[in-house]
């Protein structure tokens, strides 16, 4: 059994996977199988491709008719609706649009205005949804599912290698983490926690054998205006950057499961974040901004997720 | 910080209940998806009554020894498109062994306990049966047609059916319903001095439906009910029953409607890191044989690809109103029946199955032992039939997914 590591770049992240096969070839027909499954993912769901069915969606805003979705939209709707209700209406695929005022390359804040003219066009509860018919009621309106179908995408790598009979290697989607199963002698993949405030660096080693880790934090994109530090992690009800954690990683069984948790916490901010991932149960490990680690994953050695 | 509880949390519970019906996560929703590659199935069944214990037979009873049948399966799928699928099977049963012929009081007066006599000649019997089956797997429904004939000897069965299965969008419950009918000829064959009819038929109507419904990424938990018709020749040509000293031919009443409840629950179990398995099954027939059946098994896999499954399966009966044993006088309506499957009895079975996935082959290997006793019966029952039944079974099996 050797090990075959696939590095590739897609959803705008470099990526790797990484195979134990028996041949290179049974190796690379699985590598085949699995890119070719994240470019459909990510043709499918791209707000900027102009035949994605995001961009089909978006076009139908105010549209008193609506849309009809296929099923695996309508499943990733489903979910989407599951994590707006669990995290009290701050993990909503609705709020993407706060990226047309908030350039964090720009280093300018926008005006409250600015900020108050888009809010209307934000909410997930002024969605109709009923699991095949999608309606934006406003024109305008947007809906974006960057904010978990890379996690998702990597689930559905994981089971693909999976039926192709790979028993042991890894998914990595630009730091998002998804174990196919240890290595052949059983032992758990040793997997790097990045630093939020060094990413050359890791903060943390986790050892898993099986399930995902998905990171969120307030470095992917960021400005400081002013010596405070905006980052993008907005409040959809606000319009606002959350002053929150700088950064929070989660494990589970299922990677979309551990990355809408994360983001779900850094949403939260601090205390109420660190409160969530407690509630969850999940290993977690977060950092604030005084750079204090907290969590369950902080010491862990040979983490197993059962 | 707040206390970690022990169980899952809501949120958890629900994010993760979402996560499992996304496509291409959820490993264990195979519904909905034609196959992508033809795959073949092989199983060799090696199936082994034990020989009726001297004290429970007659001394004129003949060869004690029972059935000894190899059945040999095959089955080929081949997906037609990806929306459809088709299934062909073949079975090859080879029977040989003596059966329970009838049952007689140890004295001619009617006393005594019983005792079983054999069929005089050893039996052996092929029988050929074929399959096919189609699967559509619609946006919403899979829709199942299927069609069977079956040979042998003295017997010949044709039978057809469809089940539908409709999936709710959530994912997380379906129901289905399935009709079936089957239409069967007998032909017995003869023997000089024995009274049988010469030839009969039997048809069958047969409904289910069911539910199951997805409580949580654990638990899974699936209700059907299901009423089965019979009409025509319902009795066995080859027994007779003894009734006040005289061998009558086996003869039941031509009419028999049968009930069934059953649910299934599965649970995984993060302690024991496999699926627990709970079944329960409750019969009813108008012949009034209620039966219970439960159920436990266990089935674990292991990093290796190792599968393991073992159960214990509980069985409990009630006797169908017209059997006896024997007859010290004849019965009013003429029914007469002493097979030991109408009579009152308890069984236990236990089963061990192995399974190997190694690249395109799944390799299969199972063991099953059955005993059946009065003394198993939940009832308290008087007089045991004595040709209740005890059997080994062991199965082979290997499939083959083409690339």
């Amino acid at each position: 059994m050797e090990l075959y590591t696939f590095p590739f770049k897609a959803m705008g992240s470099p990526c790797e996977l990484r195979l134990y096969a028996l041949t290179k070839n049974t190796a690379q027909k699985v590598f085949s199988q699995a890119f070719l499954e994240i470019q459909r993912l990510e043709q499918k769901y791209s707000r900027y491709r102009d035949d994605s069915i995001t961009t089909a969606i978006n076009h139908s805003a105010g549209n008193k008719q609506g849309i009809d979705v296929d099923d695996e939209t309508a499943r990733l709707l489903n979910y989407a609706q599951v994590g707006f209700e669990q995290s009290d209406g701050l993990f909503d695929i609705t709020s993407g649009i706060l990226r047309r005022i908030w350039d964090f390359r720009s280093n300018k804040i926008p005006t409250q205005s600015d900020i108050d003219s888009i809010l209307p066009l934000i909410g997930w509860q002024h969605v109709s949804w009923n699991s095949s018919k999608l309606c934006l009621p406003k024109k305008g309106m947007e809906i974006d599912f960057g904010g978990y179908v890379k996690e998702y995408a990597a689930d559905v790598i994981v089971n693909i290698c999976r039926q192709a009979g790979i028993e042991g290697g890894l998914v990595n989607l630009g730091g998002d983490i998804c174990i196919i199963g240890p290595h052949p002698d059983g032992s758990a993949w040793k997997v790097g926690v990045r630093h939020p405030r060094n990413p050359s660096e890791p903060m943390s080693f986790v050892f898993l054998s099986s399930g995902g880790l998905a990171s969120s934090g307030d470095y992917e994109r960021f400005m400081i205006v002013d010596g405070i530090r905006y980052a993008h992690i907005l409040n959809p009800k606000t319009g606002w950057p959350v002053a929150s954690l700088a950064s929070a990683s989660v494990c589970a069984n299922q990677c979309v499961v551990a990355g809408t948790s994360s983001t779900i916490a850094m949403l939260k901010g601090e205390k109420l974040g660190l409160r969530w991932l407690e509630e969850l149960g999940l290993p977690y490990i977060c950092m604030n901004q005084e750079k204090k680690i907290f969590g369950t994953l902080r010491s862990v050695e040979n983490h197993e997720l059962v | 910080m707040a206390k970690k509880t022990s169980g899952i949390s809501p949120a958890l519970a629900a994010l993760t209940s979402a996560a499992m019906t996304l496509p291409g996560i959820s490993s264990t929703v195979k519904a909905g998806v034609a196959a992508n590659q033809p795959k073949y199935s092989f199983q060799y069944t090696r199936y082994d009554e034990d020989k009726i214990p001297s004290g429970d037979a007659a001394p004129e009873a003949g060869d004690r020894d029972r059935y000894e049948i190899d059945v040999l399966q095959m089955e080929f799928l081949y997906p037609i498109s990806g929306r459809w699928q088709l299934s062909s099977g073949f079975t090859y049963d080879d029977m040989s062994g003596s059966s329970p012929w009838y049952v007689r009081p140890t004295n001619g007066d009617g006393t005594g306990d019983p005792l079983v006599v054999m069929s005089g000649a050893t039996i052996d019997d092929t029988r050929y049966d074929y399959t096919l089956k189609g699967d559509y797997f619609g946006d919403k429904f899979t829709i199942s047609p299927g069609v069977g004939y079956s040979t042998e000897n003295d017997y010949e069965a044709m039978y057809g059916g469809v089940e539908v299965e409709y999936e709710f969008p959530n994912k997380l419950t379906s129901v289905k319903g399935g009709v079936s009918v089957s239409f069967d000829d007998i032909e017995p064959e003869q023997e000089p001095g024995i009274v049988r009819i010469d030839k009969e038929d039997k048809e069958n109507y047969a409904l289910f439906g069911s539910l199951t419904q997805v409580i949580n990424k654990y638990t899974m938990i699936q209700t059907t009910l299901g009423v089965s018709v019979f009409d025509g020749y319902l009795s066995d040509p080859y027994k007779q029953a003894w009734v006040a000293g005289v061998a009558l031919p086996d003869s039941r009443p031509d009419e028999r409607t049968q009930y069934t409840a059953a649910t299934r629950l599965r649970r995984y179990s993060e302690l024991l890191g496999a699926a627990v398995h709970v079944d329960y099954r409750f019969y009813y027939d108008d012949w009034d044989v209620r039966s219970h059946t439960l159920d436990l098994g266990l089935y674990k896999v292991t990093a290796g690809g190792w599968a393991f499954d073992s159960s214990i399966r509980y069985y409990s009966q009630t006797q169908a109103d017209f059997y006896e044993p024997f007859y010290r006088v004849a019965r009013v309506d003429g029914e007469y029946s002493s097979d030991y499957r109408l009579s009152p009895y308890g069984a236990i079975s236990f089963r061990l199955g192995i399974s190997e996935t190694i690249n395109n082959w799944k390799i299969k290997l199972a063991a099953e032992r059955y005993l059946s006793d009065k003394s198993y019966s939940i009832q308290s029952v008087d007089v045991e039939n004595p040709a209740l039944l005890d059997y080994t079974q062991i199965t082979f099996g290997v499939d083959y997914s083409f690339e």
